[in-house]
């Protein structure tokens, strides 16, 4: 009578659990679409846990996040928070700066060692960007409340930085994100996030967010989206090349991922809709800063067994 | 002279075909080859493990060891060590060689019991692994790099020892020499397609008295069958489709909410 719930994943080689994906799938989609970012940083762990081999969890999440994102930019776009003039130009860069960012790689495995820049990049990236973002958005929060003669922290960094984004050329107008800069500010920014998320092996969307807030200056509801809008292209890049050159992506997983995936985009979309952009902000840090804690918590402590298999990212 | 030079070879030859003939007779006195059934495991899309029952002959009053084996390989490994005395990381690379990709072995009574047996000839189990399997470059951390790597296929499921998954009756029409046994191994879900062997042995005070094996195929059928061809023989092709359907089910998901939100 018992009907079996475990569906057997031909690229990943063992069965899993339907409901168990489904529902890791639907959490993370949900803080994909509260937040804006992948979620490839929880999500590849969190399978790897279960029992997939690294590579075909990286990839296969890939895969199921160009779904969420599409499904997460549709119901953004739909909120007008996606700035796609924006989010071309980042991804422009993002291109130039990840096939930068892979040979970066090629030298730092030649040079021996490179697990530890990378592990030590992830930490301080983490610690800095986490960091940053809950200290200003409480800040921020307090001064809301208080009345203005709340002290302001940090007035002379962003002014020569004001002064430096007026002084460059090309500025242009980015009407949904109601601000005007130059061309080369999102060509170059993509570009350093596309090197160090190739560095990293993510997406970058948690660098790409704090990126767009602070030094593009765009509406936390407008990077949410656009944000979005550039993962599911860089998403697209990744599942193509590796399912062509390492055959790591599992379809049937990421299908499982994709369906529990899109419909938490939608619910986290919404439920973004009614925080405030403080309130999104100092709860993305917050999930940073856990990242970073667990991350340093795994390079401090004794590992289980002292072998893992060769061949991850 | 000249019949010592002819009788000599005869007399040796004589000696070796006693001497098989004593090795092989305990096998002959078994009978029966082993029984595994099923003979194939297909693996479909609701896959979620199987169990193989394995039946021989063997003495009567003997142990039987069962082990269900994959394809040996050299495997790539990192090695975790400690940078700047502090942070735990990939330090360095080795290779694992001769590594079986699933061992599954199950027997009468604990291995260490059987292979502690005076006049035990070989070592069973994964304890048996430790001579075939070897590590490059070898040095002095070998036989600690040989537990970890156990500890890890163990987590995986793919290396196990059981006890008392092997069912002793008495052989067949009462024969008192002879025993049949009959062995269930539980195969994990995370079973490559590809062959294996199930060997059987079985000791009597710790000596092999009978050997048996048989082969066994895993094949992928149906859906997976389907997905493995398209994925590894037309990677690029598979990439698309596979992006092209995410990007699909992401729209299709949505319409159906943008539909909801809309009726309500």
């Amino acid at each position: 009578m018992s009907i079996s719930m475990d569906l057997y994943l031909p690229i990943a080689g063992n069965a899993m659990n339907i409901f168990a994906v489904l529902g890791l799938g639907g959490l993370v989609g949900l803080l994909s679409g509260i937040f804006g970012v992948g979620g490839g940083f929880l999500m590849t762990p969190l399978l790897i846990m279960l029992g997939i081999p690294p590579t075909v969890a990286a990839a296969s999440d890939s895969n199921q996040i160009v779904g969420a994102s599409t499904s997460g930019t549709l119901a953004h776009f739909r909120l007008g928070n996606v700035d796609f003039k924006m989010g071309v130009l980042l991804l422009v860069g993002g291109v130039v700066g990840g096939t930068g960012g892979v040979q970066v790689i090629k030298i730092l495995r030649a040079m021996g060692n490179a697990d530890f820049l990378i592990n030590a990049t992830y930490v301080v990236m983490l610690g800095l960007i986490g960091g940053y973002m809950f200290y200003e958005s409480l800040a921020s929060m307090r001064a809301s409340k208080a009345p203005r003669s709340a002290a302001k922290k940090a007035p002379a960094k962003p002014s020569r930085y004001g002064r430096m984004l007026q002084a460059l050329p090309w500025q242009t107008d980015f009407p949904r994100s109601g601000v005007r800069i130059s061309l080369l500010m999102p060509l170059v920014l993509g570009g350093f996030v596309g090197v160090l998320a190739a560095i990293m092996g993510v997406g970058g969307g948690f660098i790409m967010v704090p990126v767009m807030v602070y030094l593009l200056r765009m509406p936390m509801h407008v990077v949410v989206g656009t944000s979005l809008f550039q993962i599911l292209f860089t998403c697209m890049n990744v599942t193509i090349m590796q399912a062509a050159t390492n055959h790591t992506v599992d379809f049937v997983l990421a299908l499982l991922l994709l369906i529990g995936s899109a419909v938490g985009a939608q619910f986290g979309a919404k439920i973004g809709k009614r925080l405030s952009g403080d309130h999104l902000k100092i709860f993305l840090a917050t999930l940073v800063l856990v990242v970073m804690v667990k991350m340093l918590y795994g390079l401090l402590v004794r590992p289980d067994v002292l072998l893992a298999y060769a061949g991850g990212h | 002279m000249k019949t010592l030079k002819i009788l000599f070879p005869l007399a040796c030859a004589l000696a070796c075909i006693l001497v098989l003939a004593v090795l092989a007779g305990p096998a002959r006195a078994a009978g029966t080859e082993l029984l595994v059934q099923p003979e194939s495991v297909r693996i479909g899309t609701f896959y979620d493990g199987a169990t193989l029952t394995v039946t021989g002959e063997v003495p009567a009053g003997s142990d039987v060891v069962v082990t269900f084996e994959g394809k040996s390989d050299d495997l790539h490994m990192k090695r975790k060590g400690k940078a700047l005395g502090l942070f735990w990381m990939n330090m360095g690379s080795v290779t694992i060689t001769h590594a079986p990709s699933v061992s599954l072995t199950c027997a009468t009574r604990p291995l260490a019991e059987l292979a502690a047996g005076k006049g035990a000839d070989a070592a069973l189990g994964l304890g048996e692994l430790r001579g075939e399997i070897g590590i490059e470059p070898s040095g002095p951390d070998d036989a600690m790099l040989f537990d970890e790597f156990v500890k890890l296929k163990r987590g995986e499921g793919l290396y196990k020892e059981t006890v008392g998954n092997v069912e002793m009756a008495a052989g067949p029409e009462g024969s008192a020499d002879a025993a049949t046994f009959t062995a269930t191994v539980d195969l994990p879900s995370r079973l490559a397609p590809g062959p294996y062997l199930v060997h059987a042995v079985a000791l009597k005070d710790g000596v092999v008295v009978w050997r048996g094996n048989a082969p066994v195929q895993a094949e992928l059928v149906g859906t997976p069958k389907f997905i493995a061809d398209l994925a590894f023989n037309h990677g690029a092709l598979f990439g698309i489709l596979a992006t092209v359907v995410a990007i699909l089910g992401g729209l299709i998901i949505g319409w159906l909410f943008q539909g909801a939100s809309g009726a309500h």
